[in-house]
């Protein structure tokens, strides 16, 4: 059976490309690779593929102006993929649109992941912002502005339910420290990041998280948060 | 010394002899004065001149005084009443004869004062100069054996005679530098230290440097010293200059030699840095490729040998990471970006990255209810976790329990990660944070590598400005602690 999505992979390198390929096609995805960021761009705009997934050390051209370009006149969902000490590229990737990133070496897993969260996120309709949500335990409702764990409600105080909803709603997909500050604050200055920690700490103490095993949120150190997908 | 009497009592001789004919002239002189009926004033002027030139061209006030009371007898012999007596008949002649005795007598005096200042004066002159010529030939000189060669020559040009420079080198044999009067030339030879009393006998030994350093000796003849006794004074001075020269010369050498030392070191860690960089993507290669591989082989064995694979490219994956940071630390590459953090956000992602690694091991995390924010490079911190975490992990068995406790006082904040693990032995204790430490002893199944995860904790906590320990604790397993200053400013401090 054929899954009828096609996956443009961006590589330079052949041999990651390669088992890139060698995976998705095992779980019967069509594949289009590339090595170059020129290449990349044809591809996207003649063949249409469901998801990209981006090397950001391309040879020709950066990374995150490809996102930029087809950004521009497109939501096709992007996966981007990075050296370890690319960490500024990766969050200027995501800041430019990319909807999730890994950092190599990553695991097929990982990859699969992000794909399965992009594509389930895909074929959901826009859901009304606010109507109400869940996500496992946690059932969060925008309009009333309550949150119920386990049946219970838990009390948030209006930005900690801001930030809240905020990452409920995007369950699986990390959310970078300036994004959450824009959408929430609606400004981001660099004082408010202490801002952020603390609130998020406070959210965490409030859905008795347990550190060494959370059961909501990642934290992605450097990068930002990431609300774990249930469905997952 | 028999021979120097002999000398000495010639050139007395000598004087005596000059102070008896210029006596004798200006006695003939007068006399051939008074034939003429010249005035007998003129008689005194010609006797005293007698004695200025016996002062000027004779040593020391001892000829002059003898001149003086000579010119006085004589006059009084030969012109005064009564003739050839030592009687004075005219009181105006014994105030004639006495004021002439102290005109000549002061003259003489006076003029023996003058040469002898003279004769100083031009000594000094001379020292300055022969001081100075030494000291621009040694500077001109580069290289401690320049240097010797230098010294001897400026010695042997100084004394007239031919010098030894016995320069030690390391393999326990010494340079031999010996410059002879006449051809100018320095003859350098290697000797062994048995043979050197060969050469410093019958010779005066000075000794250059001081305690700390030693530069070697210069020998010189004693016979040729004795004769200068003025450029014997010299000796101390000139030992000075080649000691200063010398250190000059060591000084340069030794930031030389710590330059290259520098330059290699930054050269191997530039090529340990690109070799790392560039096994990364294809290590990515493999270990993907493999993980890849394990999922979709079928038959078991293979899966296993795949398996095998892909743990090895993560171990090396690891590896090449963990060098990366080091050289960039070591490089001072690593720049801090300190931002406030939340110590447990930290702490967390530590920890749900090690439970991959962790498989059944219990892991405790201890925090306090207040949050705390701290000034920190999250990233680094997090290695700093995960390499302490990853120790925790290789020294317990797979039912073991690692602990992470947050903490504070008034100026830090500590991170405890201790174990049930098997402990630090005590011999591996004051190494257990240095690169390239390996452990004599290894648990089963232990890797053989290099413990670079530990020294890249303790150069990013000290980079913080914290401090990190290791102790094992009283039942068993270790501890490893950490500070993090809650403020800034205190960076970089030991």
């Amino acid at each position: 059976m054929k899954n009828e999505k096609t996956m443009l992979i961006v590589e330079d390198d052949k041999q990651i490309q390669l088992f890139i390929r060698f995976t998705l096609e095992n779980q019967q995805f069509e594949t289009i690779s590339v090595t170059t960021g020129a290449e990349a761009l044809r591809a996207i705009s003649m063949n249409a593929p469901d998801i990209v997934i981006l090397d950001l050390g391309l040879p020709d051209m950066d990374g995150v102006d490809i996102i930029r370009t087809v950004r521009s006149y497109s939501q096709l969902p992007i996966i981007v993929v990075s050296a370890r000490d690319q960490d500024k590229e990766k969050i200027e990737a995501l800041d430019a649109g990319a909807d999730d990133y890994l950092t190599k070496p990553f695991s097929i897993n990982e990859l699969m992941a992000r794909i399965r969260v992009i594509l389930r996120h895909n074929s959901q309709p826009t859901a009304n912002i606010d109507a109400p949500f869940r996500n496992g335990d946690l059932e969060i409702d925008p309009e009333k502005h309550v949150v119920h764990l386990k049946g219970t409600e838990i009390h948030f105080t209006p930005m900690e339910f801001k930030i809240l909803s905020l990452l409920a709603r995007n369950p699986g997909k990390v959310l970078t420290y300036s994004y959450i500050l824009r959408s929430v604050w609606g400004s981001y200055l660099d004082s408010d990041a202490q801002s952020l920690r603390v609130f998020m700490a406070n959210i965490r103490r409030k859905l008795g998280e347990d550190l060494a095993n959370p059961q909501y949120i990642i934290t992605e150190i450097g990068i930002g948060y990431r609300m774990i997908d249930s469905q997952q | 010394m028999k021979k120097i009497l002999a000398k000495d009592i010639g050139s007395i001789g000598i004087h005596i002899l000059f102070m008896i004919l210029m006596l004798t002239v200006a006695t003939i002189c007068s006399l051939a004065l008074r034939e003429l009926g010249i005035a007998d004033a003129n008689v005194v002027v010609v006797y005293v001149l007698s004695v200025l030139l016996v002062a000027r061209f004779t040593k020391g006030y001892a000829y002059g005084i003898m001149a003086s009371l000579l010119a006085m007898i004589s006059y009084n012999f030969f012109f005064t009443e009564p003739y050839h007596t030592l009687n004075v008949y005219h009181v105006s002649d014994i105030f004639t004869i006495a004021i002439m005795f102290a005109a000549s007598f002061l003259t003489s005096a006076l003029t023996s004062k003058l040469l002898q200042a003279t004769r100083l004066a031009k000594e000094r002159e001379q020292q300055t100069n022969i001081l100075f010529q030494i000291s621009s030939s040694l500077a001109k000189a580069s290289g401690v054996s320049e240097v010797a060669a230098a010294s001897v020559l400026c010695l042997t040009n100084l004394l007239h005679t031919d010098v030894i420079y016995l320069l030690p080198k390391e393999n326990n044999s010494n340079m031999l530098y010996r410059s002879s009067p006449g051809n100018g030339n320095v003859t350098i030879r290697d000797i062994g230290f048995e043979k050197i009393d060969a050469f410093t006998e019958n010779r005066s030994v000075v000794p250059i440097g001081d305690l700390g350093n030693r530069y070697g000796v210069v020998c010189i003849p004693t016979p040729s010293l004795q004769e200068n006794p003025g450029r014997q004074e010299l000796l101390p001075a000139i030992a000075m200059q080649i000691q200063i020269a010398m250190d000059r010369e060591r000084l340069s050498e030794e930031k030389k030699r710590a330059d290259a030392e520098i330059e290699r070191e930054k050269f191997r860690s530039n090529l340990l840095c690109a070799i790392s960089h560039d096994l990364r993507t294809p290590l990515a290669g493999i270990s993907g490729t493999a993980e890849a591989l394990t999922y979709s082989l079928k038959d078991e064995t293979d899966r296993s040998l795949v398996h095998g694979i892909y743990e090895e490219a993560n171990w090396l994956t690891q590896m090449v990471e963990n060098i990366l940071s080091l050289t960039k630390f070591e490089d001072g590459k690593i720049t801090l970006k300190k931002q406030p953090e939340a110590v447990e956000e930290v702490v967390g992602q530590a920890v749900s990255h090690i439970r991959k690694t962790a498989g059944t091991r219990e892991l405790i995390v201890e925090i306090p209810e207040d949050i705390l924010i701290v000034p920190m490079d999250a990233k680094l911190i997090l290695q700093v976790l995960i390499n302490l975490l990853d120790n925790a992990v290789k020294h317990t068995d797979p039912n073991g329990r690692i602990r992470i406790k947050i903490s504070k006082d008034k100026r830090n904040i500590w991170l405890d990660v201790s174990d049930n693990g098997s402990g630090i032995k005590q011999s591996d204790m004051p190494n257990v944070f240095e690169a390239f430490y390996s452990k004599e002893t290894r648990r089963e199944g232990e890797r053989k590598g290099i413990g670079l995860g530990l020294s890249i904790a303790r150069a990013i906590v000290r980079a913080h400005g914290g401090r990190i320990f290791a102790e094992n604790n009283p039942d068993n397993g270790a501890t490893f602690r950490f500070s993090l200053p809650l403020k800034e400013s205190s960076n970089y401090e030991e």
